[in-house]
C-alpha cells in the first residue's frame, strides 16, 4: 500500500467557465473533500449499524452443525 | 471435510462483515441472507482450497461476490427498493433518527451500478485495500479506483439533488412522504 492511494482522479479542474462553473451531468460537480469525508463517514456509519445486527439463527446453525460433525462429513 | 475449530470461530466472525456486504449490495435482507448462506455452505464444502494463514475475509467475499453476479446475471434486473420496505425489515426501531438519516443514502447507494457499488463497499466501508478489492473482484487495481470515484460522485450527486430540492416548494411533498413511509 502506498500514500499515492489518497490521490483522488477528480474531473478536469478547468471546468468554470468565467464566474460560472460548468457541471458535468455524468459525475457532478467536482467532489471536494468535504463531501467525499461525509460520504464516505455515511457509508461506514451505515455499514457499521448492519455488523452490530444479530446473526440470522440459520446462518450461525450452519457453522454449529459442521462443528458437530467429526467424521469429516459429506454434507455440501 | 470439517473446518478446524478455530477456523470455525473465524468463519462464524466473518459472518456480520459478509452480512453487511450482502445487505449494502443486494439492498434485500431476505435475498442477502441467501446469499450469505449460499456462501458459508459453498465455503465450508471447500475449505481444504483455503490456504491457512492468508486473508479469510478476502477469500469469504471473493465467494460471496461471485455468488452475486452470477445470480444478477440470471436474474437480469437488479432490485432496488424505493418503499424502503427492506429497511422495514432490520431489526431498528422506525423513531431511530439514524435509520431515517440512512434511508436516503441506502436509496442513492441502490442507484449505483453493481460494479460501482461493490468496489465503493469493499474499499470504503468493509475495510480492504484497493488490492484486496482488485483481487476480490477479479480486475486491475486502476478499475477500483475509477469505479470508486465514480460512486463518490455519483452519490454525491444523487444526495445532493435532495438538498436543493428541501429549498424550494417540494419539501412539503417530502414531509407528506415521509410521513407515510
Amino acid at each position: 500500500m502506498t500514500g499515492s492511494e489518497k490521490r483522488e482522479e477528480f474531473p478536469p479542474r478547468s471546468t468554470t467557465n468565467g464566474t460560472h462553473p460548468v457541471k458535468t451531468p455524468q459525475t457532478g460537480p467536482t467532489l471536494d473533500r468535504g463531501v467525499q469525508a461525509q460520504i464516505g463517514d455515511k457509508l461506514r456509519a451505515m455499514y457499521g449499524e448492519l455488523v452490530e445486527q444479530p446473526v440470522p439463527d440459520r446462518l450461525a446453525a450452519i457453522l454449529a452443525q459442521m462443528g458437530d460433525r467429526r467424521r469429516g462429513g459429506t454434507n455440501s | 471435510m470439517t473446518p478446524e475449530p478455530e477456523l470455525r470461530d473465524a468463519l462464524l466472525g466473518a459472518v456480520p462483515s459478509l452480512r453487511a456486504f450482502a445487505i449494502s449490495l443486494c439492498g434485500q435482507v431476505d435475498r442477502a441472507d441467501d446469499l450469505v448462506q449460499d456462501t458459508l455452505l459453498r465455503a465450508l464444502s471447500h475449505i481444504d482450497r483455503f490456504e491457512r494463514g492468508t486473508n479469510l475475509n478476502a477469500w469469504l467475499f471473493t465467494i460471496l461476490r461471485n455468488l452475486f453476479h452470477s445470480e444478477y446475471r440470471k436474474r437480469r434486473r437488479e432490485v432496488e427498493d424505493p418503499d424502503g420496505s427492506y429497511a422495514a425489515r432490520l431489526k431498528t426501531q422506525p423513531e431511530q433518527a439514524s435509520r431515517l438519516d440512512f434511508e436516503d443514502f441506502r436509496t442513492a447507494l441502490a442507484k449505483l451500478p453493481p460494479d460501482q457499488r461493490e468496489a465503493l463497499l469493499l474499499v470504503g466501508a468493509s475495510g480492504f485495500s484497493y488490492e484486496e478489492a482488485a483481487t476480490i473482484c477479479t480486475c486491475a487495481v486502476g478499475t477500483i479506483k475509477s469505479r470508486v470515484n465514480r460512486a463518490r460522485s455519483r452519490l454525491a450527486s444523487l444526495l445532493a439533488v435532495d438538498d436543493v430540492e428541501d429549498l424550494g416548494p417540494d419539501q412539503m411533498t417530502r414531509a407528506a412522504l415521509q410521513a407515510v413511509g
